[in-house]
């Protein structure tokens, strides 16, 4: 209880001060007039037995001053005292206040802003229930070389009647989009179907209305759900919205909720419709889904309990042979692609920030020696150490803490440039799917992590200093009028830690960034097998779900899909344009497949490719280099033989050296008509630029044509002036037509290298601040070094040592302690550096050239560091430097 | 002051723990208990009684309690806590360990050794 008591008693302290100055004073009142009684009754007067007590007392004024210390308030009036010497310090010295806070500031704000960053995306829980035991449920066939691949809505009813244990839900929903009439200008919005268990697998509360019964399945019903978003924007936010009817692909559906605002970080989505159970069964591959294991149950667990049920299934559905799950859970997969980046970026911050202390710490070292004057002077008239070190923390925590202050300014301006230059869409690798990423706000947890952080490096660096000063006797320092003598360079051992430190830091930065310089070099120049420059891409989606919609038919497709294009050729300023059902490097979706090839049947390879629907044109609009036979031609249609486009890497690895023009494919699904190799083109990069290309086989799409296609054009003209042309070339023919994904290619490839891209611009500023830290900061530690040794320098110079021999003693002796620091940075980064290994393309994380070059770079630096103050040392006049002590 | 012994240096916290352990006293009754208890031979000076009294407080080893005093006056008494009461044992425990120490070294003639 003697704590809790002690406690309380500093506590009512601090509360009642004046009351209790008041109460102290009166107690020792009391004491003088009981000693004045005892004293009259002992015959004196009772003014004599006043004064009597009060001489016996002693002084009354001291007592009471340190009653009231001994009482336990003073901490905060020292505080106040200490601030207020510390802010009169600080000002006395506005370079010394100047260079500190900015030097914490960049160290600080680097940090806010990371951290911003690293919470907003990879900690904040997703705005849904269970988040964090919410995982994505892929299809995978690594023996036809799938990962990762959406699964169907037969394997979800499959997984579904399993009830596999491990999960107590699962959620199925697929992307799309759809056409929006009847109300203002037509719109392609982007919609969301889901199974009817929404609402509560993710736990939504409606704003509006409610989600979807799951007895909803058992028929079709056409209900929506309104995104926030959408609500306020098309419907003004008004609440009588449900039951309203609106009009989505030609057919009426009822409103019947509208989704809270936070859900759009999961599903940036206009509006949200049920499946039904006949859609289920009928929803091919692609589709996602989502399991919410039940609690304490492990992703491992579970998939060993999807491979079991898997085993099972295939004995119903021999087709499915080979397939199995892949299992990650949902936050983290979100993040994948991004997060290597962060992560690497948050050790460089944090490494700037050391940096950043040990510059500071070594300022207040050199200026500590300054004051040691002062410091003698203050003990020797009664401070404890406890309370020099008191007056030196709270000095170095304002300092911080100013150092805070712009550093979150700083911050500030960089999450503002992240909102405005940073990647707004992620892909998920070997997924073919993006992730909208949050917006990031520097918020009050930020401000309460700047402060915490900012007090942390205050009292880091505000404690090196007196520590390393008690070690000399003050006495001396009295004498020496705060000055060192020869030999007696206090504070060395700390000093040269600090050199060693501030070095191999810098160079681990500093290969880092090289590293991300030459591997984001190599990436850029990878070639994506197209020419990806006044590429311009953009959907076209033709609504086929009412069932009189002309579209039903695949050949009033194709007429409508080669009208859009001869439309959209006619435009002048357009070279060339053509159609494909997917944009390489787009994720926007994945068809992949296994094929044979009848001239061989029967061979043990089990060729797999990905498949492509294009038009006549592409490989000349794309400028993809056509290497054999033919491309498509107009004529290439339903009524004309089936014929197929392959790529080199096809050619190659199942073809050989082989022709392969004239040899037949056949496809397992659909028609197993043999399909003409006709030509050969160059590999396309198509799901990451790092990644290999994949072997192709491209179709033309007059011959099946899909609902959703994607149209490139390729034009000299700028995106926003040729755009509204394409748009209304494409409603001359169908005027209820949406226009939607408008992207160029440049802004696609964007997205793809985006991760790389922040890493290496980051990276190498971070490694430039390092640089200059660690310079400044062996600057600093050697000038001061010399200085100190002034007197001998004159003593050897008036002994006739040669001025560059004396030079280069000095220079010798700093850079010998660069040179530790530099081997410490390399060791360090041999360890550090794997952590980018994921972010590195045609680079090895330990590449002996860079390694090396950054660090003869390090040495420069830190050589011309050390160089410039020993130069000034023997250029001084011998007798001067004899007198300046 | 004749006769009166110098208090060594962390006594005075344990003479005021010892008179108060005898019953509840305001500030001068402690100064007068722990004359009559040392039999007139130790003298606090006053003033110097009241810092060591709010340490004890802070510590947690004394309470305080207003009351009124013999001669009907306002007055502030100290009483004992528990920890207090422990703390005094122990410090008694280590003092009479000390001057039974000191004793015997003192008393140790040439010829024992």
């Amino acid at each position: 209880m003697r704590i809790l008591d002690a406690i309380r008693a500093r506590w009512t302290a601090l509360v009642h001060h004046s009351a209790m100055r008041g109460e102290l004073e009166e107690e020792l009142q009391i004491h003088l007039q009981n000693r004045a009684d005892d004293l009259e009754r002992s015959g004196m007067s009772r003014t004599e037995a006043e004064r009597q007590a009060r001489l016996e007392f002693g002084g009354f004024d001291r007592y009471l001053e340190e009653s009231d210390e001994a009482q336990g308030w003073d901490w905060t009036e020292t505080l106040l005292r200490d601030l207020r010497f510390a802010l009169r310090i600080l000002k006395k010295s506005p370079a010394f206040t100047a260079a500190a806070v900015i030097t914490l500031a960049l160290g600080i704000g680097a940090n806010t802003a990371l951290f911003t960053l690293v919470r907003g995306l990879l900690l904040r829980p997703l705005p849904v229930r269970a988040a964090n035991r919410l995982v994505v449920i892929w299809d995978s066939n690594p023996g036809a070389g799938l990962s990762r691949v959406g699964p169907s809505g037969q394997d979800y009813l499959d997984w579904r009647e399993q009830k596999i244990h491990a999960f107590e839900d699962l959620f199925l929903f697929e992307h799309g989009t759809g056409t929006v009439t009847g109300n203002g200008e037509p719109e392609q919005v982007a919609g969301l179907r889901v199974t009817t268990n929404f609402g509560n697998f993710f736990g939504i509360v409606p704003v509006v209305g409610r989600t979807f019964l799951p007895e909803e399945e058992n028929a079709r019903h056409n209900l929506a759900i309104l995104s926030y978003r959408y609500w306020k924007r098309k419907y003004q936010g008004n609440v009588s919205v449900c039951g309203q009817s609106m009009l989505l692909n030609g057919e009426a559906y009822t409103i019947i909720g509208v989704l809270p605002a936070s859900s759009a970080e999961l599903f940036p989505v206009d509006v949200v419709v049920p499946f039904d159970n006949a859609w289920l069964h009928r929803a091919d591959s692609d589709l996602g889904v989502f399991g919410r294991l039940r609690p304490h149950v492990s992703t491992r667990e579970a998939a060993a309990e999807m491979s079991a049920t898997m085993s099972r299934i295939v004995l119903q559905r021999p087709d499915r042979k080979g397939f199995g799950t892949d299992l990650v859970p949902l936050q983290s997969v979100r993040m994948e692609y991004i997060r290597p980046a962060l992560l690497v970026l948050q050790c460089a911050v944090g490494f700037i920030l050391i940096l950043a202390c040990a510059n500071v710490a070594n300022l207040m070292l050199s200026r500590g020696m300054s004051r040691r004057q002062e410091m003698a002077v203050r003990i020797s008239l009664g401070a404890t150490r406890k309370q020099i070190v008191r007056q030196f923390l709270v000095e170095s925590s304002l300092l911080a803490i100013f150092g805070g202050m712009v550093g979150l300014l700083l911050a500030l301006g960089g999450v503002h440039l992240w909102a405005r230059y940073g990647p707004t869409q992620i892909p998920v690798p070997n997924a073919a799917s993006e992730v909208i990423l949050p917006v990031v706000h520097l918020g009050l947890n930020e401000v309460v992590f700047t402060l915490v952080v900012s007090l942390a490096t205050g009292i880091l660096f505000g404690l090196i200093p007196p520590f390393r000063l008690f070690g000399g006797n003050t006495q001396d320092a009295l004498k020496n009028g705060g000055r060192g003598t020869i030999g007696e360079v206090r504070g060395r051992g700390t000093r040269t830690a600090l050199v060693i430190v501030e070095g191999a830091l810098a160079l681990v930065l500093v290969i880092g960034a090289s590293l991300m310089i030459k591997s984001f070099s190599l990436l850029l120049s990878i070639n994506p097998g197209f020419e990806p420059n006044r590429l311009l891409t953009l959907r076209v989606k033709l609504p086929d779900d009412a069932t009189d919609s002309p579209y039903r038919d695949s050949g009033n497709r194709a007429a409508v899909f080669h009208a859009f294009l001869e439309q959209v050729r006619g435009i002048p300023g357009v070279q060339s344009a053509a159609l494909t059902e997917i944009v390489p490097l787009s994720q926007d979706d994945m068809d992949r497949g296994p094929f044979v090839i009848q001239e061989r049947q029967g061979s043990d390879v089990k060729p797999s490719a990905d498949y492509r629907d294009v038009s006549p044109g592409y490989f000349e609009t794309m400028r993809i280099p056509l290497l054999q036979g033919r491309s498509f031609a107009e004529n290439d249609d339903a009524k004309h033989p089936r014929v197929v486009v392959i790529d080199q890497t096809l050619a190659r690895e199942y073809f050989g050296t082989e022709n392969a023009l004239g040899r037949h494919l056949i496809l397992p699904y659909g028609s197993s008509t043999p399909r003409e190799v006709i030509g050969i083109v160059g590999a396309v990069r198509d799901s990451s630029l790092s990644g290999a290309p994949e072997a192709t086989i491209y179709f033309p799409y007059m011959q099946n044509p899909n609902q959703t296609m994607s149209m490139v054009v390729r034009t000299a003209l700028p995106d926003d002036a040729i755009l509204p042309q394409i748009r209304s070339a494409i409603w001359s023919v169908d005027r209820n037509q949406p226009v939607f994904d408008v992207r160029s290619m440049p802004e696609i490839i964007g997205n793809v290298t985006s991760a790389p891209r922040i890493a290496f611009i980051l990276l190498d500023i971070l490694a430039l601040v390092a640089l200059v830290l660690a310079a400044i900061g062996i600057y600093g530690v050697t000038s001061y070094n010399v200085g100190q040794r002034t007197q001998e320098v004159g003593v050897r110079l008036t002994f006739g040592a040669p001025p560059n021999g004396i030079l280069y003693m000095l220079v010798r002796q700093a850079t010998t302690l660069t040179l530790l620091g530099v081997a410490a940075g390399l060791l360090c980064a041999l360890l550090m550096t794997r952590l980018m290994s994921s972010l590195l393309y045609g680079v090895s994380s330990t590449d002996p050239v860079i390694f090396l070059g950054a660090a003869v770079l390090v040495t420069i630096v830190a050589s011309i560091a050390c160089y410039l103050p020993a130069r000034r040392a023997v250029r001084i006049d011998p007798l001067a430097a004899l007198r300046s002590e | 002051m004749p006769d009166q012994a110098q208090l060594l240096p962390g006594t005075l916290d344990l003479l005021i723990l010892r008179a108060v352990s005898l019953g509840p006293l305001h500030g001068y009754g402690i100064l007068l208990r722990i004359a009559q208890i040392s039999g007139q031979a130790l003298m606090v000076e006053q003033g110097a009684l009241y810092p060591g009294l709010f340490r004890l407080v802070r510590q947690g080893l004394l309470k305080t309690k207003w009351g009124v005093s013999d001669a009907n006056r306002r007055a502030k008494f100290y009483e004992l806590t528990a920890a207090g009461r422990k703390r005094l044992l122990d410090e008694t425990e280590s003092w009479n360990r000390l001057a039974t120490a000191i004793a015997s070294a003192l008393s140790t003639q040439p010829g024992e050794l």
